[in-house]
């Protein structure tokens, strides 16, 4: 008690030095904090305008370029024009033609900014500008630097699979939740990953199906994003035909887990691959049994297109998974008129998914299917008359 | 009791205030080194190219923006329009009109032509009654449902029955989001298959321009009020909800943009009818994960930007204040069982006692420390130099952590362009420990003491959010 009586009320001095102490440093700290904020946002502001500028001359410059072969393209001579010129780079490669992208691609080789990049990549021991880095080159898509990304992506999963096995270590029970350090070794090799599917040849095909096969890695979601860029950088390459091969080894080969055949079928339907139809046609007889495989197929004929889109929509409206109904029923508008009274069928399925698809499928079909609707109104049955009402004001 | 006794027992309390108000500052400047080091990687893995290359893909999971809305005649066209604007390729907007007794519906019914229609809809988890549901012909991914009022919890239930994505979206009927925050948020439920909830940084809108229904530019508010509520929304989002995220136990999402599982919000029987209801439904996702032994992360990004408007006038924020607190106490109430219980890990162990000790008591605590001063005062026993010195460290810690959050929100984010708005903030964010802070502890007070009370629809003063070349909203 003495001692709290002496703290709070004689106070004495080494106390109050040690407060006068945290006081001045907090106060000494603000306005430090105060100074540099001002100071910052104004070098930035300066550095930022000039970025802005230099972005704009290379903006115009290679646009001019792509109409006019002769219009110059000035070689950065500093950082700040270094990065620039990169940064309208990658602005303009998303969405640039073939024959633009040779422009950018000759620019780039010529300006050495691979090997200015690389170099920071290998400078720089932070991860976060590893993954910029990396990002960068891969939005560039130069196929030589397929060997970097290879590395990249060894190098990181031997480092996560330590880690890994350090962190199980030393992690136990609610300590589990806390921050996952191995998190930036996903992150860079997912990108890793990203970049080299953009230039993917043969060889790089089985590695990455590999590493999407790793348990637990990113989604199926992703594996779909890497399988559209693997068919854009084939057929940019004009090497559809060899790719047709691959996928055809790749559903036959059963090391493979059918989930990643799954999402490579429902890529070739989002990248429009048309010459992959009968592959996946084919598919519907490979895998029977899976439910999967079966929306994924029918999803994607849909989107293709196949002559056996029609037979297959009818078998699956009687699938017994609701899941394999409700994607046959959206779809099945794509179908002839044969698909009416299989779509009338369901409008009294116990799935309220595959009725509500079926009753809008019908409304898609034009007045054949409008007529069932309306005849479907009438009824007595409460989810058909729901159904064919709402789907009949949607059309 | 004599009178020495009072006084050891007044000088204990004010010694454990001190040690809590110790170990809550050190807590606080902790958070802002760890926020620093976790949004700069955040930030860094999703680049502005990088995001547009995915507005423009298939890398998305389609999501249903519900927009639960209760007297917003005001805002509410507004809100929608900008919502229909938004960069994501596949998206619904519900708006669910709950009982408004003004005319949010019929703006909505004039504004966008909507049509009564009969769309048969799979009741899942409970809300009231639902007397119509309009689509517009101009706008195919715009529903509005009208129902009879029951909050705003029941409001984003019947949104969620009838919405028709996996991932559901909340946003505020006076909030707007940036073009590409959808995609910012979105986007970690397809790279990571355990995050089941998601919430983004929210920004306050009062000051900015908007033009052709985006923040066109960004300036710190006109009033003293507001720019106070600037400085909190940094602080708090900033630096607070990123230390969180860091252990994975973040127990809050704003209501005014979280994006959700749509399987998991149907597990735990949607929203529960509460002031803090954003809050709950965080909680007891946390909740039912952990008891099911699920793998799950709830994550927050700082970088997709919800604008919201803040109140401008005191009786509306401290209303707010007092809503929030209440809802807040509501919450730990009823999901009690989860306070220092191993089984809900890091949540049960940090996150539940740290919004139970420092944020539903801490007003009660920050208050007996004022109210302690005052009596030691009274009994001639309060050392001048000590109570001073006490008082001034409170402060400048205070300021230093504030503007640290500026710091790093500049540093980062660099959202404010102009110096003047910098330093205006940077100026507020000094002031708010001299008397605002205080004003506010005393609501939070009244709201724990008042904690019991039936939830109903927190409503402010509205101002119209001005989409105009010249103007700016106020």
């Amino acid at each position: 008690m003495k001692l709290i009586y002496s703290y709070f009320i004689d106070f004495p001095l080494y106390l109050r030095d040690t407060l006068i102490f945290f006081i001045c440093l907090f106060f000494t700290m603000s306005v430090l904090q105060l100074v540099f904020l001002i100071l910052h946002k104004m070098v930035l502001e300066r550095r930022e305008k000039r970025f802005k500028l230099k972005k704009v001359m290379y903006f115009s410059s290679l646009t001019r370029n792509f109409v006019d072969p002769d219009h110059p393209i000035y070689a950065p001579v500093d950082d700040l024009e270094t990065h620039a010129f990169i940064d309208v780079c990658v602005d303009i490669m998303s969405g640039v033609s073939r024959q633009n992208m040779t422009i950018i691609h000759k620019a780039v080789r010529e300006f050495g900014i691979p090997a200015f990049l690389v170099r920071n990549y290998k400078k720089s021991s932070q991860w976060i500008t590893h993954y910029q880095i990396v990002e960068t080159l891969g939005f560039l898509k130069l196929p030589e630097l397929a060997r970097l990304f290879r590395e990249i992506i060894s190098q990181e999963i031997a480092l996560l699979e330590k880690n890994r096995a350090q962190t199980e270590q030393k992690k136990q029970g609610w300590l589990s939740d806390v921050h996952n350090p191995t998190a930036r070794h996903l992150h860079l090799i997912s990108k890793a990953l990203w970049a080299l599917s953009h230039i993917c040849n043969d060889t790089d095909f089985r590695n990455i199906i590999s590493v999407l096969h790793t348990p637990g890695f990113m989604s199926g979601k992703f594996n779909e994003y890497i399988f559209c860029n693997i068919i854009e950088a084939y057929r940019r390459r004009e090497q559809t035909g060899v790719l047709l091969d691959k996928i055809e080894e790749l559903f036959a080969d059963d090391t493979v887990s059918l989930l990643i055949k799954r999402d490579f079928i429902q890529s070739c339907g989002i990248a429009h691959f048309t010459q992959s139809h009968t592959l996946v046609a084919n598919c519907t007889d490979m895998f029977l049994t899976s439910p999967e495989i079966k929306m994924a197929c029918i999803r994607t004929l849909a989107q293709i297109g196949d002559t056996r889109l029609e037979e297959l929509t009818c078998l699956y409206l009687e699938d017994s998974d609701w899941r394999v109904r409700t994607v046959a029923a959206k779809d099945a508008h794509l179908c002839s008129d044969g698909i009416i009274p299989a779509l009338r069928k369901v409008l009294c399925d116990r799935s309220y998914y595959v009725r509500l698809n079926a009753a809008l499928s019908l409304a898609r079909k034009g007045e054949a299917g409008k007529a069932v609707l309306r005849s479907c109104a009438g009824s007595k049955d409460t989810y058909e008359h729901d159904m064919a009402l709402y789907a009949l004001k949607q059309g | 009791m004599s009178a020495s006794t009072i006084v050891t027992l007044i000088l204990l309390l004010q010694l454990a205030i001190f040690i809590y108000f110790i170990l809550i500052n050190s807590l606080y400047s902790i958070s802002n080194i760890i926020a620093f080091l976790d949004i700069r990687s955040q930030l860094a893995i999703s680049s502005r190219q990088h995001i547009r290359s995915l507005v423009a893909g298939i890398y998305y999971r389609p999501i249903s923006i519900l927009v639960p809305a209760y007297n917003e005649a005001e805002v509410v066209a507004t809100s929608v329009r900008f919502l229909l604007n938004l960069q994501f390729p596949e998206y619904e907007v519900v708006v669910i009109n709950d009982g408004s007794s003004d005319a949010t519906l019929e703006i909505l019914v004039n504004e966008f032509r909507m049509v009564k229609v009969e769309k048969p809809f799979k009741k899942t988890v409970p809300h009231e009654p639902i007397y119509g549901i309009y689509i517009s012909p101009d706008h195919p991914h715009l529903l509005v449902l009208d129902k009879e009022n029951g909050g705003k919890a029941d409001a984003l239930n019947a949104g969620i029955n009838v919405s028709q994505y996996p991932l559901f979206c909340t946003v505020d009927a006076d909030s707007l989001l940036d073009a590409d925050a959808l995609m910012r948020a979105a986007k970690l439920f397809v790279e990571d298959r355990e995050v089941v909830a998601t919430g983004g940084m929210v920004r306050v809108l009062n000051g900015c321009r908007i033009v052709n229904g985006k923040i066109a530019e960004i300036y710190a508010p006109d009033r003293a009020l507001e720019t106070f509520q600037s400085v909190e929304y940094v602080r708090g989002f900033l630096t607070g909800r990123t230390a969180w995220n860091f252990t994975n136990s973040l127990m809050v999402i704003s209501g005014a943009f979280g994006i959700f599982r749509k399987d998991i919000a149907l597990a735990i029987n949607g929203y529960r009818k509460s002031m803090g209801e954003d809050m709950d439904i965080v909680v007891r996702i946390h909740r039912h994960c952990l008891e099911q032994k699920l793998k799950y992360k709830i994550v927050f990004v700082p970088d997709p930007v919800c604008w919201t408007q803040v109140p401008s006038d005191w009786a509306s924020l401290l209303r707010q204040r007092n809503r929030w607190h209440r809802g807040l106490i509501d919450c730990l109430w009823h999901n009690k069982v989860m306070l220092f219980n191993p089984r809900y890990k890091a949540v049960g162990l940090f996150a539940f006692p740290y919004f139970l000790i420092v944020e539903a008591l801490g007003p009660a605590i920050e208050f007996t420390g004022y109210l302690a001063f005052i009596i030691l005062a009274l009994f001639g026993m309060l050392n001048r130099d000590m109570a001073l010195l006490f008082i001034m460290l409170a402060i400048v810690w205070g300021m230093s952590l504030n503007l640290g959050a500026i710091l790093l929100d500049n540093l980062i984010f660099r959202r404010y362009e102009r110096v003047r708005d910098l330093s205006k903030l940077s100026l507020f964010a000094v002031l708010e420990y001299l008397g605002y802070r205080q004003l506010i502890v005393v609501e939070r007070l009244f709201a724990t003491v008042m904690s019991f009370r039936k939830g109903e629809w927190g409503k402010q003063n509205r101002k119209e959010i001005i989409n105009e070349q010249q103007k700016r909203t106020r």
